[in-house]
């Protein structure tokens, strides 16, 4: 009987027992004292936590899924439970086929011994036996492009070739499961699309891939799905331009609230609450690139404030400026509203966030209100902007008298 | 259990592939090189030699080839038993990291001091032949000898290591230990100074020092080993060889974890 699904975990859950050390840092004195007078200042606890929480999960066979979540979503130990390394508390996980899994590059290199020395032991830990790796050896050193350092000490290595040669051993052993730790970018950018050309090969192969990775964009361009974790539950689960959209929304949420509200001296001049409208006027969050938006803030002025400006900024969710703008305020009312109109948002999909923010002529700005809002279209180009603009085809009659041979020479003859 | 001894023959390949590493590791960057493999057990016996014939002058004849002949299997035990105790802890980065068979980690210590063993031997015979001493047939029983005795310190290092996972204490403990067994072990007195009432004790209690003995009786005294303690002695080791690995294996899941 053969599955479609390459891993399928049921119900997987999975807690460690810690021990917590309460009560300061252990010295020699601490432990002398605690001995003699026979109390130990620090206490041992045993903690349970629960990584992973009734978890489940099927990858069809050929499929690359990419996992995000934050730091301690339980990632690293769903991948630890499908390579074999950790045993599920309770559940099952099953994987079908060879796995390899890529969780640390170099786990196991021996710093005193040359590089073709750990490649051989590296391939034998990882699975194969020595007459496959010493097959494959020549292979593994010009992939890495090592070839004379190859039988220097490991020790000698810089960290980028040290990553490269573990990449390539890693990457030669030929699994139907390939379960990848964050390691996409290893050295520099030719190597690291040299590996990430390697990637696509297996996937073109037809091999199942998952990936534990923090480059959203790599999930969104690549996977064919995406599964979000979250304090061990799988919080969306799809296609990974949804799902990754789902996950950036809550982190920037989140980091608009936990932003450090820094307290300014009060200006006489306020903008107090933001709301993202579109173009007829109504609350809205996700826009397409020919949607209008208007971002509308309330004014409270009380009192002249010579050369205020209003600043307005478009922020992509990797930190890019798409948009910044300081307009002069003058005489702005008592009470009122400010609206920033744009016709035509014109941006490519993604997650954007837009600030407002009033400053005088010289010195700090008013705290900034925050909003976002994301850009979804049916057909997603490359890119930041979509400019208006269109191809036009024109037909051209043929040539009255195909004499030349080449065109150019033909064009160039007249 | 056996299940665990089948996969450690499966991944003979990594045991080997460790095994060679770490031989060659251990000189790595040394002048002399593979040369100490030789060199070391050579200038230890020098030592003794020195201490045993000179000063402290024993009644046994071919003292530093008597003394020697013990001490050889002693080294293979106590280096073994003192290197394997951590080999788990030390070893995190690949039982965390990888997919790995955590049995290979203390079968390969005991392989490697073994080797070390194995190349010391003709050491030993060349010091025998310069003693005078032309070693006889009964030389055949050293393979039964060192079977045994790989049963008997695999089956300590799995006890050990594992139980060094969780409490870190045990190798410092047990270095002590060694310390204690090698004394109460007749490598540097022969058997029959230990007191009549004492005797079979010392050589049933410890396997070690039925191991020893019996490398004297064979190289030294060109004699068959006492079957009795010897037969208890494999027989022993045999046991504690399938509850090591029952053991070891109860454990192997949550190693990865604990490490």
């Amino acid at each position: 009987m053969s599955s479609p699904y390459a891993i399928e975990v049921r119900g997987l859950c999975k807690s460690f027992r810690r021990r917590v050390i309460r009560g300061g840092v252990t010295t020699f004195k601490t432990q002398l004292v605690g001995l003699l007078t026979g109390k130990r200042r620090e206490k041992f606890e045993w903690r349970t936590a629960e990584v992973l929480k009734e978890l489940q999960l099927q990858v069809p066979a050929g499929a690359t899924v990419g996992i995000i979540g934050r730091n301690g979503s339980g990632k690293s130990t769903l991948l630890k439970i499908l390579t074999g390394i950790y045993s599920p508390t309770s559940g099952t996980a099953v994987v079908r086929g060879r796995v390899s899994a890529l969780l640390e590059l170099g786990a196991g290199f021996h710093p005193e011994f040359s590089g073709r020395e750990n490649v051989l032991i590296n391939g034998v830990i990882l699975g194969l036996s020595r007459s496959e790796v010493r097959d494959r050896l020549d292979e593994i050193i010009d992939f890495a492009e090592l070839r004379d350092v190859i039988d220097e000490p490991v020790r000698t290595y810089s960290s980028g070739m040290y990553m490269r040669l573990a990449f390539s051993v890693a990457t030669l052993v030929d699994p139907d499961v390939l379960i990848i730790d964050e390691i996409l970018s290893v050295g520099d950018e030719h190597f690291s699309r040299k590996s990430r050309n390697k990637m696509e090969e297996f996937k073109a192969r037809g091999k199942t891939m998952l990936l534990v990775t923090h480059d959203l964009a790599t999930v969104e361009r690549w996977c064919d799905s995406a599964v979000w974790l979250e304090g061990g539950r799988i919080a969306a689960q799809g296609d990974p331009r949804e799902v990754v959209a789902a996950y950036r929304k809550v982190i920037a949420e989140q980091e608009a609230q936990s932003a450090p509200q820094v307290p300014a001296p009060p200006l006489g001049l306020e903008v107090s609450g933001l709301r993202v409208l579109d173009g007829g006027g109504q609350p809205r969050a996700v826009f397409g690139p020919d949607d209008g938006l208007v971002a509308e803030v309330d004014l409270e002025s009380h009192r002249e404030l010579p050369g205020a400006q209003l600043r307005a900024e478009i922020v992509r969710h990797d930190g890019l400026v798409v948009y910044g703008a300081a307009t002069p305020l003058e005489s702005p009312p008592a009470l009122g509203v400010a609206r920033l109109r744009v016709d035509r948002l014109a941006l490519n999909d993604g997650e954007y966030s837009l600030t407002v923010a009033v400053a005088p002529a010289e010195g700090a700005a008013s705290p900034a209100l925050r909003g976002v809002f994301s850009v979804r279209s049916n057909a997603p180009a490359a890119g930041v902007v979509r400019l208006p603009c269109r191809w036009e085809i024109v037909v051209r009659p043929p040539a009255p008298a195909p004499v030349a041979a080449s065109p150019h020479v033909a064009q160039a003859g007249t | 259990m056996i299940r665990n001894l089948r996969e450690l023959y499966q991944y003979r390949a990594l045991l080997w592939s460790l095994t060679s590493r770490e031989l060659g590791a251990r000189y790595r960057g040394s002048v002399l090189g593979f040369l100490w493999t030789f060199l070391n057990p050579a200038l230890l016996m020098a030592v003794y030699a020195v201490v045993f014939s000179v000063y402290m002058r024993q009644r046994l004849e071919h003292y530093t080839l008597f003394m020697f002949v013990g001490l050889l299997p002693w080294v293979w035990f106590s280096s073994s038993i003192a290197g394997g105790a951590s080999t788990l802890s030390d070893r995190r980065d690949l039982l965390t990291k990888v997919r790995f068979p955590p049995q290979v980690l203390p079968a390969h210590v005991v392989l490697t001091n073994g080797i070390n063993f194995l190349l010391s031997l003709p050491l030993m015979f060349v010091l025998s032949l310069a003693s005078g001493v032309v070693p006889t047939w009964h030389v055949v029983v050293v393979p039964v000898l060192v079977a045994i005795q790989t049963a008997f310190t695999l089956a300590l290092i799995y006890f050990i290591s594992a139980l060094n996972v969780t409490f870190r204490d045990l190798q410092h403990i047990v270095s002590n230990l060694l310390t204690l067994a090698f004394f109460l072990t007749p490598i540097l007195y022969p058997l029959d100074v230990i007191p009549e009432q004492y005797r079979t004790m010392a050589v049933y209690a410890n396997p070690m020092a039925a191991i020893a003995t019996s490398y004297q009786r064979v190289v030294y005294e060109h004699r068959l080993p006492d079957p009795g303690p010897l037969a208890f002695c494999a027989a022993l080791s045999v046991v504690l060889l399938l509850a090591a690995s029952a053991y070891f294996s109860s454990r192997r899941e949550e190693l990865a974890e604990l490490v």
